[in-house]
């Protein structure tokens, strides 16, 4: 039998690996990384290859399935994907009748490639804007600030290879796979120094010259006490700083008080760790930071945490240059008017934007674009300040995403719900509660586009092998639900011709498929620009070519007046998270431990693939982090099950005692959620019994002031054994 | 002269321990679920001198690894392994590999 060699893009998760995929007769037979790919290198990981399983898979969802019996019964009917089409377009119809398009939210996870088309959807549908994704819980707090701060729309601008000193700030291995080569490259030939932040001492700690670790939350105020010690000691350049930036005397005053004494007394790091980061990110430049999710998301003080983390990224500058933080406009999410439907000067903060709670977190309306979910779940069951009738999730296990999961359950199961559809690979515990549920194809089996991590680059993303039965992937999907609704919005005869349109809208590129395909790498004008240095100099960080910045100001804005705007200080003042031993002592009593939720694990992505033996092999159990210490005093065992429970919920899991972990923190990584897995024959875990976000709060009050960012990684729990731990 | 000896050589401060090598090995062989070939054993980290620390190793079955090096490309554990931290081969390209920079786990498949 003749092997095929097909080159593309994993779009499983954030990585965006270049993969080759060695086919026979539609099957997988071998997956290996790209080795020429411009960005991954070659790199690739265990999740990535198993695709073979599921491309394989006969438990996958392949036929859209219509519900028979009541809400949650498990009985289903297979129909085909021209009456599951009908019954979509037809609800909208019949919802926009009876109410209004408001009463109808879409909901998706992390993109597979169909971001701005899911925009485009609901723009057909007559909702502007990104529906219900949890944006409040993703990248966006990182996105935001950098936008405040740096006048630069990206999640970081982190150059590790080139840089002398390599900051990882609550960032997980898993997160840096294609890049981490390039950072042994850098400490091996240059002695770059690599420092590691993160409540978890994670693998990217094993080889750090130096690791801190902060108490979930308090990020924020270790950024203030770097830049205490950064200006007191003069090390920043101070050129640099009286030429470009904005504010600088308000902030050098802000951070008078956080010495390393009050530093170390709120984040828990020795006061002389804190001097020595200092002294090392100030004295071996460039500097470069690299952050995920860690400091400045899924905080009750996301935002001002982000603020703070890009402050510090200016006082490190000069910005723009190798191994510092580097501009790559044209990068990151590609978006346009005329994809979309968004109008450029639309206003997501207007009443007439119709986002749920849009004007109690107005940061979230302007820069999330999207509903507020609890307040949306919550509308559901209220039908105030208006009904939710209908509910789509593409690629959304919403049971397993947002936080207070019980909440969700809850609008889920109410007969005010009308209509529930979900998209997805298998059967999750949110598709078992859908009316409708479609199969979905995975990343070998798509023509697609995603171009959102290549800095300008363009990487082709087509197909290796046909997806199985009926799977369809979202583009084809969106497309053929639009056409229904309003056929001029969607010209295009398949998703073939969608990327090729995108691709010339874009980027002025005009390419045939095959052209598309086969050409596998492609330059953009933005590749151009990201290559230059100190474009702030020449005018190409700004459209009216003026030096400077983005900024208000066109200054980098450590005093910003927008943040203050959007409800905020304007200067990135630290706050306590709103649930901790410091802000609530009285919940601590009960609740002595700290918890952080939502650490990446090598296998799964975010709540995906559980069942996958390859996988599941790997992390059979749902576990929990325990510190040594702790779980001495507390007569918890290595594999014993625990229970951790918080003011709102519990939840089982098996105990992992190591210094992993610091003293007085329990971390729970994501999912914990399992599927069960036949081939390994180990068993499924229900959302309601190990579920993380169980035990978050949600809801006024207990999130970011303005952008309704859950607590997913700073929190109250306790800990104790449950008393018959074998099962 | 005999056959050359073959091993498989890890370079430990490089090895994330993301159990990609462990995968792979699945995938490419297609053993029962039952079976294990290769492991990567997670260590946890833990206090030496007052400071934490932590490196994995590998742990595979050395005949599997001599099987796989016959075979018309690269074997899998090698090729996705993201920091290309992993070696399987003759002992003297083991042997030469380990001259550079970093810590080294070697094992060596013995005449029995």
């Amino acid at each position: 039998m003749q092997t095929e060699r097909k080159r593309t893009v994993c779009t499983g998760c954030h990585c965006r690996c270049g993969a080759v995929v060695y086919t026979q007769d539609n099957e997988i037979v071998r997956i290996e990384g790209d080795a020429d790919s411009p960005y991954s290198h070659g790199a690739f990981c265990g999740s990535g290859i198993t695709e073979r399983f599921v491309h394989s898979d006969d438990e996958r969802l392949t036929v859209p399935l219509k519900r028979v019996g009541e809400r949650g019964e498990g009985k289903w009917e297979e129909i085909s994907w021209d009456e599951a089409l009908e019954m979509l377009a037809g609800k909208v119809r019949d919802v926009i009748d009876r109410y209004s398009a408001r009463s109808i939210v879409v909901a998706q996870g992390t993109s597979r490639t169909s971001n701005d088309w899911g925009q485009r959807l609901k723009a057909t549908i007559g909702n502007l804007g990104w529906g219900m994704a949890p944006l409040h819980v993703c990248l966006i707090p990182n996105i935001m600030p950098h936008v405040l701060t740096l006048g630069a729309g990206q999640m970081h601008g982190a150059d590790v290879a080139h840089a002398k000193t390599i900051v990882l700030w609550g960032v997980s291995a898993i997160n840096l796979l294609p890049e981490y080569k390039e950072i042994l490259r850098q400490k091996d030939e240059a002695g770059a120094k690599v420092i590691v932040i993160d409540p978890r001492f994670n693998d990217l700690a094993n080889n750090a010259d130096l690791y801190l670790r902060p108490r979930p939350g308090t990020d924020g105020a270790l950024f203030l006490g770097l830049m205490n010690i950064i200006i007191k000691e003069q090390l920043y350049d101070k050129e640099f700083i009286d030429s470009w930036t904005y504010g600088f005397d308000e902030l050098a005053e802000m951070v008078l008080e956080w010495t390393p004494e009050k530093t170390s007394e709120t984040t828990w790091i020795p006061a002389e760790l804190i001097e020595e980061a200092a002294r090392t990110m100030a004295g071996e430049k460039p500097t470069t930071i690299y952050p995920m999710l860690g400091p400045s998301c899924m905080h009750t003080n996301a935002i001002q945490s982000g603020r703070a983390l890009t402050c510090l990224t200016a006082l490190l500058g000069p910005v723009d240059v190798p191994g510092g933080f580097m501009y790559t406009p044209g990068g990151g999410p590609a978006s346009s008017p005329e994809l979309t439907l968004i109008p450029p000067d639309w206003n997501f903060n207007a009443p007439e934007a119709n986002l749920l709670d849009g004007d109690k977190y107005p940061a979230f309306a302007a820069f999330g674009n999207a509903n507020v979910p609890y307040s949306t779940f919550d509308a559901v069951l209220t039908e105030q300040p208006w009904p939710i009738k209908m509910m789509v999730f593409v690629a959304n296990d919403a049971l397993n995403c947002y936080e207070a999961s019980p909440k969700v359950f809850e609008a889920l199961a109410s007969p005010n719900l009308e209509f529930i559809a979900v998209k997805d690979f298998y059967l999750t515990p949110t598709a078992k509660m859908a009316d409708l549920v479609l199969p979905s194809s995975s990343w070998s089996e798509r023509d697609t586009i995603d171009e959102e991590m290549f800095k300008g680059l363009i990487i082709s993303n087509p197909r290796a092998v046909d997806p199985p039965g009926q799977c369809w992937d979202d583009w084809k999907f969106y497309l053929e639900w639009g056409r229904r609704l309003n056929p001029e919005l969607w010209p295009w005869a398949d998703e073939k011709e969608m990327v090729l349109w995108r691709v010339k809208l874009l980027h002025g590129i005009e390419l045939t498929w095959d052209e598309y395909a086969e050409g596998a790498y492609f330059e953009t004008d933005a590749c151009k620009v990201g290559a230059e240095f100190k474009k702030y100099e020449s005018g190409k960080l700004r459209p009216d070519g003026q030096p400077g910045f983005m900024t208000p100001s066109g200054r980098i804005e450590f005093f910003s007046h927008v943040t203050e705007s959007l409800g905020y200080e304007p200067l990135p003042v630290y706050h306590e998270p709103l649930e901790s031993p410091v802000s609530t002592p009285e919940v601590a009593k009960d609740y002595p431990f700290v918890l952080t939720t939502g650490f990446r694990l090598y296998s799964f992505f975010h709540s995906a693939w559980t069942n996958v033996p390859g996988q599941r092999e790997l992390y059979p159990y749902p576990f929990v982090l325990i510190n040594t210490k702790d779980a001495a005093e507390k007569g918890i065992f290595e594999g014993d099950w625990v229970e951790i429970s918080s003011p709102r919920a519990a939840i089982k899991a098996k105990a992992q005692v190591s210094e992993e972990i610091g003293a007085g923190v329990i971390a729970l990584p994501r999912p914990g959620w399992r599927q069960a897995c036949k081939q390994l024959n180990l068993p499924g875990y229900n959302w309601d019994e190990v579920g993380i976000n169980t035990l978050l709060p949600g809801g006024p009050g207990t999130t970011d002031k303005s952008f309704s960012t859950a607590p997913m990684r700073s929190t109250l729990c306790q800990i104790k054994r449950l008393e018959n731990s074998d099962v | 002269m005999s056959k050359p000896r073959t091993g498989l050589l890890v370079r430990t401060d490089a090895c994330l321990g993301c159990m990609a090598c462990q995968v792979a090995c699945r995938e490419e062989n297609g053993f029962a679920y039952s079976e294990k070939w290769f492991e990567m054993i997670r260590q946890k980290p833990k206090t030496v001198d007052g400071e934490i620390r932590n490196y994995h190793l590998a742990a595979p079955q050395l005949d599997k690894c001599a099987f796989c090096m016959e075979k018309d490309h690269r074997p899998l554990c090698t090729v996705v392994c993201p920091t290309r931290c992993i070696h399987i081969g003759n002992e003297d390209a083991l042997l030469e590999a380990m001259q550079g920079k970093g810590d080294w786990q070697l094992m060596i498949k013995g005449d029995r």
